[in-house]
């Protein structure tokens, strides 16, 4: 990391670009326009992407380890992805025009596509989960007669071995074309800050994939924090060691190359010495410097990737696999989150004068604020505790019946629809 | 019960979707704006409505239509701002917009006339960025810096060409520059 | 719909609106075609210019620019002061400000209390001292021709007229501020009383009744003009003519049309 500790260096002489004697910014700079919520945003829908990476590494690619956290990691997806496009709307100072993303959608710019983006990924999703539970729900309108099960049968109140190879066909087509439809949901976020060419920090073809690889990077880490935390929660559920350490293994392999990528940028601004770094150098050394080089890179990239590598190619004891596993997870998910920080709010303080750094206030209350931010985060978590009450997340469960689940054993087959289950 | 056919169900989402899809495009064909230009992307209606905001400055002509007979003082003023030292300078500049003075054709408030030194200055202080060609007064306290001082001699040395110039430091700091100076009051001087 | 009157009814007729079309192309095809031969007599050609003007039954339309004359700026903040009266700017936002520069050996400083609104007062000592060369530099939309602001408005809510103006739909704009981004400029920024984008409009509803925007009207140096390209007299005709103005980062290829005279290029 030789250029940014150089970087550091160099910007110790001379804090301001330009060789500019105070720091100037432009006399409309006063405010950070994009705020929390638009850091939330990406690092939810990375959310959204990375989990639905790891259910259709089952779905579609067959990958026997997730097969028991294939609905889990789905459900996650969906749960973020409900409440996705909350974040956005919040920012909207005119909310209530929200709707004209999809009346006049202004092809030229990135972000017009985000309404059907975001639509067609929720309808993908949305069928998938219905025809992973149809057999439950079938069994649900049977048992129960409740108006909710019923609806979501269709009517169609029997589930038969020929309907179920259907279902799992579709499934698979669905995990296979929702895996592009994810990346381009997410992606886009990337793509919408790397053509913005008035922002220095943004302006990189590199944005998008970097966006893309650190998404599946939070996906995976966060699955495997809740996965963890479910498990030991309820008595009649352990943590499979194979599932963590199959997570670790493309935690690690996705975090390197979202590493990489991160640091080919900063990099290559470096080395190419341009326009660019002369903006980016006072950043990284200035408002961004603790932020990003201390923690996004220092504290929340190496130590993760030497621990991942004890987890992947050690021979640890399960527990303590699993206590490295989770604690690696969590470093990563912070540094998706101060990544995410770091890129939208960073960019920002580069003033468009090229002679300053404009200032972020934190703010607890308002739509913006870092209460709503923790609101916002936290109602995709209770629309999962919601749902996982009424239907089965894990093999073994059995929703609204507590009590006789605690006498089952934990088999991973799905003990409540003991004939074909698509998952 | 009859057993459904397999895809009895899928063919059931797909008349949902179908029916779903139908009605965003139904209500978004009719929630378009009734003026939007697919080709260029905006809102063709935006145009008059932007255009018909009222105006606040209503320029030199403006004021002429009830100022430029009326007395002595505007009389010299309009001939000043024709060809004098403030000539091509709007009265408003100084005097503040017509919006501020007049409403529905009759005047509501007076229009600024109360100029102290603060506001000759707010043109015509030596500032170091000032365009050199331009009028520019100091006193001789403030004159502090070398650089100052410099300008200074030559402006001594240059009497008469100079743009800068020099006043007395006492007197000068208690009087409207008008008192003295050009003003529609004293045209003489100037 | 004629962008030029937007008092017009919207959509000409359309029966006559064909005809002069027709009229148009045939007129233009007979111009490209007399055109080789023309090349020595320029009168000629610009009869038939007007003719084809008047085939296609439409003058030409306005091209509008504006033009900063550095040399002449003395940051007396009238032109700040005006628009902000005049297009109710909330305070501690400006669609026009103007900023000073003073160029030492040790650097740049620049600077621009509350958008010069009130004026300036003398810079410190050391900066008067140590200066080599200082300027104000008025700064406003830019009208850019290939403007990144309309770019990236995901809903169509800021457009161009074809006369040059960069406007923005205070009914449309859903408030992201991707335009507040996009711009290099710094020249836009969202309204806290509409709550929504808001930048200079180059005073549109004073220009489209035959008034000169409200910054060029207070201008008490002429330091900027504004005017009408496609009209031979107009100062800024003249300038553009001389090619000796610059725009402000060219390197971000906005096709800008605030043209700057006299602009030192430590400028940004």
């Amino acid at each position: 990391m030789d250029f940014l500790i150089a970087a550091a260096n160099t910007a110790a002489a001379s804090d301001l670009p330009n060789q500019a004697l105070t720091n100037f910014v432009y006399a409309n700079e006063e405010h950070i326009l994009w705020s929390l919520m638009i850091v939330i945003y990406p690092y939810m829908t990375g959310i959204i992407a990375g989990a639905f990476v790891v259910s259709s590494l089952y779905h579609v690619f067959q990958l026997q380890a997730f097969k028991s956290i294939a609905r889990f990691a789905l459900v996650f997806s969906f749960c973020f992805g409900a409440f996705a496009g909350l974040p956005l709307t919040l920012h909207l100072t005119q909310p209530f025009r929200a709707f004209n993303i999809f009346l006049t959608p202004h092809f030229t710019a990135a972000m017009s596509v985000f309404g059907y983006v975001y639509g067609t990924y929720m309808v993908i999703l949305t069928i998938e989960i219905w025809l992973v539970y149809r057999e439950f729900f079938v069994r649900k309108a049977n048992e129960t007669k409740h108006i909710i099960w019923k609806i979501l049968t269709l009517g169609v109140n029997q589930v038969t071995p020929e309907s179920l190879a259907v279902d799992k066909k579709l499934i698979g087509f669905l995990a296979g074309l929702g895996i592009p439809v994810a990346f381009i949901l997410h992606g886009y976020v990337g793509f919408i800050f790397g053509s913005i060419k008035a922002v220095a920090w943004w302006a990189t073809p590199l944005q998008p994939i970097i966006f893309l690889a650190s998404a599946v990077v939070s996906g995976i880490a966060m699955l495997l924090l809740a996965y963890t935390f479910l498990m030991k929660r309820r008595p009649n559920r352990s943590i499979d060691p194979k599932v963590i350490k199959t997570l670790a293994v493309c935690l690690w392999m996705s975090f390197f190359i979202a590493f990489a990528l991160e640091l080919l940028e900063v990099g290559y601004a470096y080395f190419e010495h341009g326009h660019h770094w002369t903006l980016i150098g006072p950043l990284l050394s200035g408002p961004l410097y603790n932020t990003y080089v201390i923690w996004q890179i220092g504290i929340f990239s190496f130590p993760p990737i030497i621990i991942l590598g004890f987890v992947v190619l050690g021979k640890l004891r399960n527990g303590l696999m699993i206590f490295l596993a989770n604690v690696a997870a969590l470093l990563l998910v912070l540094q998706v989150l101060f990544m995410r920080y770091n890129v939208v709010i960073g960019g920002q303080f580069i003033s468009r004068s090229d002679r300053g750094f404009a200032e972020f206030h934190w703010h607890w209350f308002g739509r913006e604020g870092i209460l709503m931010t923790v609101l916002v985060f936290l109602l995709p978590f209770f629309l999962f505790a919601f749902l996982s009450r009424y239907i089965p997340i894990f093999p073994g469960d059995h929703p609204n019946h507590p009590k006789a689940s605690t006498k089952e054993d934990d088999t991973p087959k799905d003990s409540e629809s003991p004939t074909t289950s698509p998952a | 019960m009859k057993t459904p056919s397999p895809r009895a169900h899928i063919y059931r989402l797909a008349f949902i979707l179908l029916v779903g899809g139908a009605t965003f495009v139904f209500v978004r064909g009719a929630m378009v704006p009734d003026t939007w230009n697919q080709k260029r992307a905006f809102r063709e209606a935006a145009l008059p409505e932007i255009a018909a905001k009222p105006m606040k400055y209503g320029g030199v002509a403006s004021c002429a239509e009830c100022h430029e007979d009326e007395d002595e003082i505007h009389e010299l003023a309009y001939e000043d701002l024709a060809e004098g030292p403030h000539s091509g300078i709007a009265c408003e500049t100084c005097h503040g917009p017509l919006s501020e003075h007049v409403k529905d054709g009759k005047k509501f408030a007076d229009a600024t006339t109360n100029f102290s030194r603060l506001a000759c200055l707010t043109c015509h202080s030596n500032l170091i960025s000032t365009p050199p060609q331009f009028p520019m007064f100091i006193t001789e306290d403030d004159v502090l810096t070398p650089r100052r001082e410099a300008e200074l001699l030559k402006a001594k040395l240059d009497a008469g060409k100079s743009k800068i110039f020099i006043h007395p430091s006492d007197a000068h700091n208690k009087v409207d520059c008008t008192e003295c100076h050009f003003s529609f009051h004293n045209p003489e001087t100037s | 719909m004629n962008l030029t009157t937007p008092d017009a009814p919207p959509g000409l007729d359309r029966r006559d609106f064909l005809q002069k079309v027709a009229a148009g192309s045939v007129a233009t095809t007979v111009l490209l075609v007399y055109r080789p031969y023309t090349s020595a007599e320029e009168e000629e050609e610009s009869d038939l210019l007007e003719i084809v003007k008047e085939a296609s039954g439409q003058k030409q339309k306005p091209d509008y620019a504006y033009v900063i004359d550095v040399n002449l700026c003395i940051g007396a903040g009238k032109c700040v002061e005006a628009c902000n009266k005049e297009n109710d700017v909330p305070a501690g936002l400006f669609r026009t400000w103007v900023e000073r520069y003073v160029r030492t050996g040790d650097g740049i400083y620049v600077d621009s209390p509350n958008g010069s609104v009130n004026g300036f007062i003398e810079a410190k000592d050391d900066l008067v001292d140590n200066s080599r060369e200082a300027w104000f530099a008025p700064k406003l939309c830019n009208h850019c021709r290939t403007a990144p602001c309309i770019q990236v408005c995901p809903v169509g809510a800021t457009f161009q007229t074809d006369e040059g103006f960069v406007l923005v739909d205070d009914k449309h704009c859903i408030g992201c501020a991707a335009c507040v981004q996009g711009c290099p400029y710094g020249s836009r920024f969202m309204n806290p009383d509409t709550n929504v984008a808001d930048k200079c409009t180059w005073c549109y509803h004073r220009v489209t009744k035959g008034q000169q925007p409200a910054c060029v009207e207070a201008c008490p140096t002429k330091a900027r003009l504004f005017g009408d390209l496609n009209d031979p007299e107009s100062d800024v005709t003249k300038i553009f003519k001389a090619n000796q103005w610059m725009v402000l980062k060219p390197e971000m290829h906005t096709d800008s049309y605030c043209f700057y005279v006299g602009m030192p290029k430590e400028t940004i």
